[in-house]
């Protein structure tokens, strides 16, 4: 069962991160700024959580909630400025993401150096119910839950079609604006949508942080996320499959079978080589869509 | 509008035309900002040469990455990964130079600059195979591929170094470059020139017709292919000699500043080479000056770091420049489309 939680745990701010990027793919926003904003928002929750704590006295889950709301709102104006900078100013994306993500990186590597360390120790100092553990189950199923809301969402609702649809190419935005819809109004409003549930998966990994939040806690989240959405764009199963094989990878008791298996000697854990197994993993998973549209092809034509 | 002969590369001929005016307002209107930035770093020079050697300095790798995005970006293909290239490319060399007991230097100062061209092409290529073969975006591919150098590097260093400096072994010392420039403890070895002579092929490269073809699969990869050009083979050669060049951005602190690969030596370097391609244009003056401004920018957030001012600052300068300049730049070509 531990094995299981840890899984989870991982998987945890994985799932919300993919979520987030799913939304942004369905407006034809690729954000490459998506692992600073998830940052942004780890970071905002941490000093949001010490001020709200210290200053405003609010303890447990009322403070805990509060803090969250600032870095949910850091997050969807992250996304909001992200998808303005790509639509009003007509920038590329990739060079807006790029640009973003250099301005955030930079804040916050500022904010390590000022202001960050003392926030660690103070937020340590905090006691709070739940344990970082239980915290990270808890994401999961939050995870769970955004992505069928999320999913349901693209179906069922018709602001959301909408999005998705005006998403899909330029010909669906001019369709869009000849029916009266506000294309760039709709994008930018779901835009900072996924830029908020980006900041919550930020979130998820200070709550469970036991360490101090640094600028690097992200540990490539958002670029794994970004990977992963373009599975889900083919399915939702092979993007929560995706997310889920790469926490399994990451998790710490496979990583300890791997180091047995392998048998290396004590108190020599090559742990930055097995890091890599997720990547790895992401790379093969990416080419099994083509893989298995030229199997089926080669069937099909016998 | 002139209309140019048709442009015969790889076997086929397609008709070409340029807006003559257009391209001439463009490059007077360039002209402006890159003479300016000129007349800043020579002031700057001027004033300070061991600030303005230190700005070189900082500006070869720069060069490189700039060149190993703006060269296939013209073919198509987003080489945002040039950090991880450059992090292969840098490994290899460090192994080579420190591991061969045998050969003349020359041979394997010559081995140095093949492996390290080499490995970052296999890993741009690794990224176009991704591309081409599984139809998978390369932006994402060459973000993955950069995070799973840097574990994969962090663990190399971690097996051969001491344990302690985070560094691999030193190269051997008869393969360090030596000082061409001194000035006040700031010192310029021939990898700068390895830089200039990059940036000089570009310059040629772009006057050549096969740079035309480029641009023809850059804008339209199904009609280029429509009119006989081999795209695939095409692209994947452009984003090998991008991956060549990253790889090569990493020699300066192989071979001569430090003589080891220490971890994270090329933080934010690939972005910072993103930046430089895009600030003045991509065209080779642009390159060489964004990179004497964004190098003179580091060294003097370095400077300023003994006042308290974070050199993080600096980055998000970088990236504040960025968009301003693609914004000015998108209002221009929004204005002129208008006009």
């Amino acid at each position: 069962m531990d094995n299981l939680a840890s899984v989870l745990r991982l998987a945890a701010p994985l799932l919300i991160a993919v979520v987030s990027a799913h939304i942004f793919a369905r407006i034809r926003l690729f954000n490459v700024a998506l692992e600073s904003t998830i940052v942004a928002g780890a970071v905002a929750f941490s000093i949001a959580w010490v001020v709200v704590v210290t200053e405003l006295g609010w303890a447990g889950w009322p403070g805990f909630l509060a803090a969250m709301l600032i870095a949910a709102l850091v997050g969807a104006s992250l996304g909001a400025i992200f998808a303005t900078v790509v639509i009003v100013l007509r920038i590329d994306p990739v060079v807006a993401g790029v640009a973003l993500g250099m301005i955030v990186a930079g804040g916050l590597s500022w904010a390590d150096a000022s202001m960050l360390p003392d926030i660690a120790v103070l937020a340590k100092r905090i006691a709070f119910g739940p344990k970082p553990q239980e915290l990270g189950v808890w994401f999961f199923w939050f995870g769970c839950l955004v992505s069928v809301f999320v999913a349901g969402c693209f179906r069922l609702n018709p602001a959301a079609r909408h999005a998705f649809a005006t998403g899909l190419d330029e010909d669906g935005e001019e369709a869009g604006r000849q029916v009266g819809i506000r294309i760039g109004a709709l994008r930018i409003w779901v835009a900072g949508c996924a830029g908020c549930v980006a900041a919550i998966a930020g979130v998820s990994i200070a709550a469970m942080s036991t360490g101090s939040v640094r600028p690097g806690i992200g540990a490539g989240r958002g670029y794994i996320a970004l990977a992963i959405a373009l599975l889900w764009n083919r399915s939702l199963f092979a993007g929560v499959t995706a997310t889920m094989a790469i926490a399994l990878l990451d998790a710490p008791f496979l990583k300890q079978i791997v180091e047995k298996q392998m048998g290396i000697p004590e108190g020599f854990k090559p742990t930055n080589l097995i890091v890599t197994l997720p990547y790895w993993a992401l790379l093969g998973l990416l080419a099994v869509p083509a893989l298995v549209r030229l199997l089926h092809q080669k069937v099909f034509r016998k | 509008m002139d209309q140019v002969k048709g442009a015969r590369t790889f076997g086929a001929t397609v008709p070409v035309t340029i807006d003559r005016p257009a391209f001439e307002n463009a490059w007077v209107r360039n002209l402006g900002s890159r003479l300016v930035g000129l007349a800043g770093v020579l002031a700057v020079g001027f004033a300070d040469p061991a600030l303005l050697v230190a700005a070189i300095f900082n500006a070869t790798p720069l060069v490189l990455l700039a060149l190993a995005f703006s060269i296939p970006l013209r073919a198509g293909f987003y080489n945002i990964g040039a950090e991880g290239q450059l992090l292969a490319g840098g490994m290899l060399a460090a192994t080579i130079g420190s591991s061969a007991s045998v050969g003349s230097s020359e041979i394997l100062i010559v081995g140095c600059v093949l492996a390290a061209a080499l490995a970052g092409s296999g890993v741009a290529y690794l990224a176009w195979v991704w591309k081409r073969a599984f139809e998978v975006n390369e932006v994402v591919t060459t973000l993955l591929l950069t995070l799973l150098i840097q574990a994969f590097t962090s663990y190399l260093v971690a097996i051969s170094g001491d344990g302690q400096s985070m560094r691999t072994p030193l190269v051997r010392s008869d393969i360090r470059l030596v000082d061409l420039v001194e000035v006040s403890g700031r010192s310029l070895s021939v990898a700068t020139g390895w830089a200039i002579v990059a940036l000089a092929a570009y310059s040629w490269f772009l006057k050549t017709r096969s740079a035309v073809v480029f641009k023809a699969i850059g804008l339209n990869s199904t009609a280029a292919a429509f009119a006989g050009y081999r795209v695939g083979l095409i692209q994947g050669n452009v984003v090998a000699i991008a991956g060549g060049l990253a790889g090569l951005a990493s020699l300066q602190e192989i071979l001569f500043h430090s003589g080891a690969f220490f971890e994270g030596f090329a933080s934010g370097m690939g972005f910072t080479g993103i930046a430089v391609a895009l600030l003045f244009g991509s065209s080779p003056t642009g390159i060489g000056l964004s990179a004497l401004v964004f190098g003179i920018l580091q060294e003097v957030f370095v400077r300023l770091q003994v006042y308290g001012v974070p050199s993080a600052v600096g980055y998000a300068l970088q990236g504040s420049a960025i968009l301003l300049v693609m914004a000015i730049r998108g209002r221009r070509e929004g204005v002129a489309s208008n006009g």
